[in-house]
């Protein structure tokens, strides 16, 4: 028999606890999803049949699915060994998962990592007492194998974050680490850069450094979660960085997994500690010491799960398909796999719009002319334009009382008018620049523009617009258009 | 247990029971988790992984250049009605990465037809910003959909100044 521990509060027992409360948070994102499934797509409702047809027109069984997890969940937290209040609570909130994916289309899969967990824990009771039957149990026997269950919690959350980090690896290599997504992540869920949450964005966006930082520590956090059972240090500092991870995610592009940071908080830190006994609560190091389970027993049961893990390779077929082959499952997940579905839904509903409707007049085919390139200014950068006046100065008075004024940028040129005060309305004389390649023989050009000064007068005038162009000419930093194809011209 | 067995187990590694349970347990999940796909509690986890170089967005260009969404203007009026298909084959044209947000940009111009009453020139484009792992700013290209004119409501158009950074 070991020394089990008898404090307050013990590393194992903490642990049984957080998994509890993370599988209740997930139960209740499942059933908030199940619950809204009819108002997210009214036009599945009456499209199933079977059993998921029927939790489809009753929300209250959904509902009530959802309770029954969650007391589940609270009964296998209250004491050691209840394994099939897990198994309850993994199969209620496995029904509403169920329906969720069948009937919005996607998988909540921020949603399951507590379920993986809790089956984990599960799985570990159920061997063990297939390995040890009740005549050769130790006392203590519950309280034993519980400690192998918190371990194997901690490998299959280790798992959970390890396959989403090997999935980018043989999915994209270690290109996924250069940064790019990242920033393509950015601005898919773009925030207001005024805002803090905007300008942590902004700067992501505008580093190449730093997003390949970001997303080389996301990677290597992902992948390095198969410590978490192995050591305590490196728990602590993978766990530290998966949280920082899943906030940001949940800051950043809005994706929510309360179970998920629960599980990092609670299974990271030694909470133990907190309770009265302090660290007399660790029960981590306490040796597991069961006797040796009969040799048939381990032979059976062991080959038994190893059947159940290589048929599951074969099996060509998901119940959560829609029958659909697992090869071609791409729209399930989140990420750009779902929104690939949810282009194909969306497409669906387009193609619907796109036909014509009785009330509405069919589309006439309109023959696209040939492309045209053509360089455009973007409005924003009166700045950068300004800048280019800097040897003579914006609003400036310049000899004669003239100043430059007025600058604007229209769509392919900027004009900058040199104005008299006497005559504000009507400039003196203007500096049209439009894109270099526009530059006819023997007309002024700097490195991105082509000069024409408009004037009808000549001396002070066109001194002063003469000097603006050499200021643009030596201030000319380039970046001002951006080449675009011009619009097909409309029948 | 015996005082020999106990003093062989101090002396053992430290990869003892539970850690060996642990090894054997993220085997089996790996194993699992790989080949089950999305069947509760498994998942294929494909969260996210794969690799782009940018992202694409339909946005709309005023008359004074600024991009903005859609929604920042109504009254909609275009030579001709802009489809999922013209959209599909801009994204081919520049080789953008699609998003599902777009279609609510198409949506809500098919809803917000009508007769501007101060036109304003719009452009309707494909703006990609295209990310290099070696440049801080990404290369930015645009491809025009349609001209059309509309009114300025002028609202949520900051919400897409992060489209713009580059050329702030």
């Amino acid at each position: 028999m070991s020394d089990t521990p008898t404090a307050s509060w013990n590393s194992t027992e903490v642990r049984r606890k957080v998994l509890a409360f993370a599988f209740c948070l997930d139960s209740i994102g499942v059933v908030d999803i199940a619950y809204r499934a009819g108002e997210a797509r009214p036009e599945r409702l009456g499209q199933m049949d079977g059993f998921f047809g029927f939790l489809a027109e009753n929300i209250w069984l959904r509902v009530l699915l959802g309770l029954v997890a969650i007391g589940a969940s609270v009964r296998f937290s209250w004491k050691p060994g209840r394994y099939g209040a897990a198994l309850t609570a993994l199969v209620a909130t496995g029904i509403n998962y169920t329906f969720c994916a069948e009937f919005t289309g996607s998988v909540p899969n921020v949603l399951f990592c507590s379920g993986l967990a809790m089956f984990a824990w599960a799985v570990t009771f159920g061997v063990a007492r297939t390995f040890w039957p009740p005549s050769s149990r130790p006392d203590d026997f519950l309280e034993q194998v519980e400690r192998l269950a918190g371990f194997a919690a901690l490998a299959a959350f280790g798992i959970y974050f390890c396959k989403a980090g090997l999935s980018k690896y043989f999915n994209s290599g270690w290109d996924w680490a250069d940064g790019s997504k990242i920033r393509s992540l950015m601005l898919m869920y773009a925030y207001p850069p005024d805002s803090v949450i905007g300008s942590v964005q902004e700067m992501i966006i505008n580093s190449a450094s730093l997003s390949r930082f970001l997303a080389t520590v996301t990677l290597f956090a992902q992948l390095g979660a198969l410590v978490f059972p192995f050591t305590r240090k490196g728990r602590v500092a993978v766990g530290t960085l998966l949280l920082g991870f899943e906030l940001s995610v949940y800051f950043i592009a809005g994706i929510f997994a309360p179970g998920n940071i629960a599980l990092i908080v609670g299974f990271t830190y030694p909470w133990h500690r907190l309770g009265k006994s302090g660290r007399l609560g660790d029960d981590e190091r306490t040796p597991v010491e069961l006797p040796r389970p009969p040799r048939s027993r381990v032979l059976t049961s062991g080959a038994g799960l190893a059947s159940v893990a290589v048929l599951l390779w074969f099996v060509p077929w998901t119940p959560v398909s829609l029958g659909t082959p697992k090869d071609q499952m791409a729209g399930s997940g989140m990420g750009e796999r779902v929104h690939e579905q949810q282009q194909r839904q969306n497409a669906e509903s387009m193609d619907r719009m796109d036909e014509p409707s009785v009330d509405e007049p069919p589309v006439p085919q309109t023959t696209k002319a040939p492309v045209v390139m053509e360089y455009v200014l973007d409005g924003a950068q009166q700045q950068r334009v300004q800048a280019l006046l800097k040897d003579v100065g914006f609003n400036n008075p310049l000899d004669g009382g003239y100043r430059f004024s007025q600058i604007a940028i229209q769509r392919t040129s900027i004009r900058i008018d040199l104005t008299h005060p006497k005559q504000e309305n009507s400039p003196a004389g203007s500096l049209v620049l439009r894109h270099v390649s526009q530059a006819k023989d023997g007309q002024s050009r700097s490195a991105s523009f082509a000069f024409e000064a408009v004037t009808k007068e000549k001396g002070l005038v066109a001194l002063h617009l003469d000097a603006a162009m050499k200021s643009v000419i030596a201030h000319d930093e380039g970046g001002y258009f951006i080449q675009v194809e011009r619009a097909p011209t409309s029948p | 247990m015996s005082q020999e067995d106990s003093d062989e187990a101090k002396k053992s590694p430290s990869l003892g029971l539970p850690k060996r349970w642990a090894l054997a347990t993220a085997v089996l999940m790996l194993s699992m988790v790989a080949s089950v796909g999305e069947f509760y509690p498994f998942s294929s986890l494909s969260i996210f992984d794969r690799y782009s170089s940018g992202q694409s967005r339909l946005l709309a260009r005023g008359a004074d250049g600024q991009i903005t969404r859609v929604t920042a203007f109504d009254n909609w009026n275009c030579p001709r009605r802009v489809t999922r298909g013209d959209i599909q084959q801009a994204y081919a044209k520049v080789e953008g990465v699609a998003t599902y947000l777009d279609r609510g940009s198409l949506l809500y111009i098919d809803g917000h037809q009508g007769q501007p009453r101060s036109p304003e020139a719009v452009e309707l484009l494909i703006r990609t910003l295209r990310f290099h792992p070696d440049k801080d700013l990404p290369d930015v290209e645009d491809y025009v959909l349609e001209r059309c004119v509309a009114d300025k409501v002028g609202v949520e158009w900051e919400l897409v100044k992060i489209w713009t950074i580059v050329r702030r």
